[in-house]
């Protein structure tokens, strides 16, 4: 804000001088770029020089890294699911978490988890790699939004559609962050990119439940357990996986 | 003293240019070393390979820049314009935060910004070319960003890949962006779609235009850009097809050399060679059509 306030200062004090004959050699307005780079070379490059890396040199660490780790084997506790069984399963060279759970009378939902393992790891194509292992048709694309635990204000916007192989399902799915989500990578990046002005990361989940329904239903009529289902994971993932051991 | 005696007068004559240029050294150059090493060592990651075409865009650019149009540059009045005062304040706050993402966006901004504020927008009307060069070689991530969009582009790779396997009466399938050779599946994964090379051939595709005099023939700007997509595009589905057919016949070694080792690198040098040619084919056929035109001309003088 000073530099602009200065600049505009500058601009209107500068056609009452003659700038071309300012100093021999050197211009009125070269000085003024000088000036401004000086401030960055004081407050920027000076300590990076004396630094023993540059802060542009590599990304900030994930320290949450250490606990997601542990997702692909770890079974984990959704409030009022049971579960039936958990594995792990490697896509794309990378491990994913494939756990089972189910409510009295309803038919079991597969919840596939891929979490960060790696501070240079970022969210790219994780849902067509889902669609490259269960090569689904799909139909009736929308969001979904349901509320982060930790910051109920903040909806997560999830892509919801239904999709069919043998049978048809219900496709629900995110990027889990603490505090939010979504399904496009681009706003994790945002996120991210945001942190990172205060040497922070945002760690992130992919998620992606599988519910199932009759072929010839409506995407509304288990709109309401995916909804329940998905604030449940969201809640669980803020508090069992996006922490710091 | 002899020596001094002729580089005192240029350094009295060009002070401010000279000491800006040291300052914004004092700034970029550790980033560009940066970006330099990344590139020739591959020691940062996938996305900023992609960029790796302004290891001959900047030299290019700082030639255009400091020896072709230095003279034009030093005639333009000097006039301070508002824009740059916006541009290098806004080069300077991206560069103070310190991210990779900012700082690296920061130094093309702050060469425009500069510009525009020294000579206003006839400085940047001279250097707009290089600067161009600067700014598509600058790394961010937009690869990054279109990975999950390039998905249609993934499909038409592997389908077509599929019809030539056909031709060539080769047992295939395809299946959305995988392709089975054997019963042996190959993912056309979003990096094995050629945005890279066909970035790559755009900008190499620029430089020629610059180089051979062509950049404001607009028939030619549009007839070269076109058929650098073609060309890469095409060398690409031949890539993919190849890997496809190594994959599915076991032939690792094959496969390991045209994917990851030294026979990518020959592919690339062929894929631009094509393009160099493309140029050097449609400069032939001007110079053929300028004569038939001039002798139309001469019979209709007669």
């Amino acid at each position: 804000m000073m530099i602009l306030l200065l600049n505009s200062f500058i601009t209107k004090m500068l056609p009452t001088m003659d700038i071309s004959k300012a100093k021999k050699g050197i211009l009125i307005s070269q000085i003024i770029v000088l000036a401004l780079l000086t401030l960055a070379i004081i407050f920027v490059a000076i300590p990076g020089y004396f630094s023993t890396k540059w802060s542009w040199s590599d990304l900030p660490r994930v320290p949450e890294v250490s606990q997601m780790k542990q997702v692909p084997k770890t079974q984990l506790n959704f409030e009022n699911w049971t579960t039936i069984t958990q594995k792990e399963v490697p896509l794309n060279n990378y491990p994913w978490s494939f756990q089972v759970v189910e409510k009295p009378g309803q038919d079991p939902i597969v919840i596939a988890l891929k979490a960060q393992k790696y501070y240079q790891d970022s969210p790219e194509v994780e849902w067509a790699d889902l669609q490259g292992l269960e090569k689904w048709k799909t139909d009736n694309h929308q969001t979904l939004k349901f509320p982060s635990s930790t910051n109920p204000k903040n909806l997560v916007k999830a892509h919801w559609f239904k999709a069919w192989n043998k049978k048809t399902y219900g496709i629900l799915q995110w990027y889990a962050w603490p505090g939010g989500g979504n399904y496009r990578n681009s706003r994790w990046f945002l996120a991210d990119q945001k942190a990172q002005l205060s040497q922070k990361r945002i760690p992130w989940v992919a998620v992606s439940l599988k519910i199932p329904m009759s072929p010839l239903g409506e995407l509304k009529d288990v709109e309401s357990i995916a909804e329940s289902l998905a604030t449940e994971v969201q809640k669980t993932l803020e508090k069992e996986v996006f922490v710091i051991q | 003293m002899q020596a001094t005696s002729k580089i005192t007068p240029f350094l009295e004559r060009n002070l401010g240019n000279v000491l800006i240029l040291a300052f914004l050294a004092i700034l970029y150059v550790p980033i560009l070393g940066h970006w330099y090493d990344g590139w020739l060592n591959k020691s940062i990651n996938i996305d900023h390979e992609y960029f790796s075409h302004a290891i001959i865009g900047f030299p290019y650019a700082a030639y255009l820049i400091f020896l072709k149009n230095r003279q034009v540059w030093q005639k333009l009045p000097n006039k301070i314009h508002p824009l740059g005062g916006f541009l290098i304040a806004l080069a300077l706050t991206l560069y103070i935060t310190g991210t990779r993402e900012l700082t690296s966006l920061s130094f093309p901004i702050m060469l425009t910004g500069i510009m525009v504020w020294l000579k206003g927008i006839p400085g940047l009307k001279l250097n707009g070319f290089p600067l161009l060069l600067i700014f598509l070689g600058t790394p961010n991530s937009v690869p990054y960003l279109i990975t999950p969009y390039t998905l249609p582009l993934q499909k038409f790779i592997a389908s077509v890949a599929h019809f030539l396997l056909q031709q060539f009466r080769i047992d295939s399938q395809v299946d959305g962006i995988y392709l089975y050779v054997n019963n042996i599946p190959v993912e056309v994964a979003p990096y094995c779609a050629g945005l890279k090379m066909l970035f790559t051939s755009l900008y190499v595709a620029l430089l020629l235009l610059h180089w051979t005099g062509n950049i404001n023939n607009r028939n030619r700007v549009i007839t070269l850009l076109t058929g650098s997509i073609f060309i890469s595009v095409t060398a690409n589905i031949f890539r993919n097809t190849l890997l496809a057919i190594f994959h599915g016949n076991g032939m690792k070694q094959a496969f390991y050399i045209l994917h990851d080792s030294w026979g990518g690198d020959i592919y690339s040098v062929g894929m631009l060679a094509t393009i160099v040619g493309l140029n050097w084919l449609l400069n032939r056929f001007q110079e053929s059509l300028n004569l038939i035109q001039e002798n139309n001309d001469d019979t209709v003088a007669q």
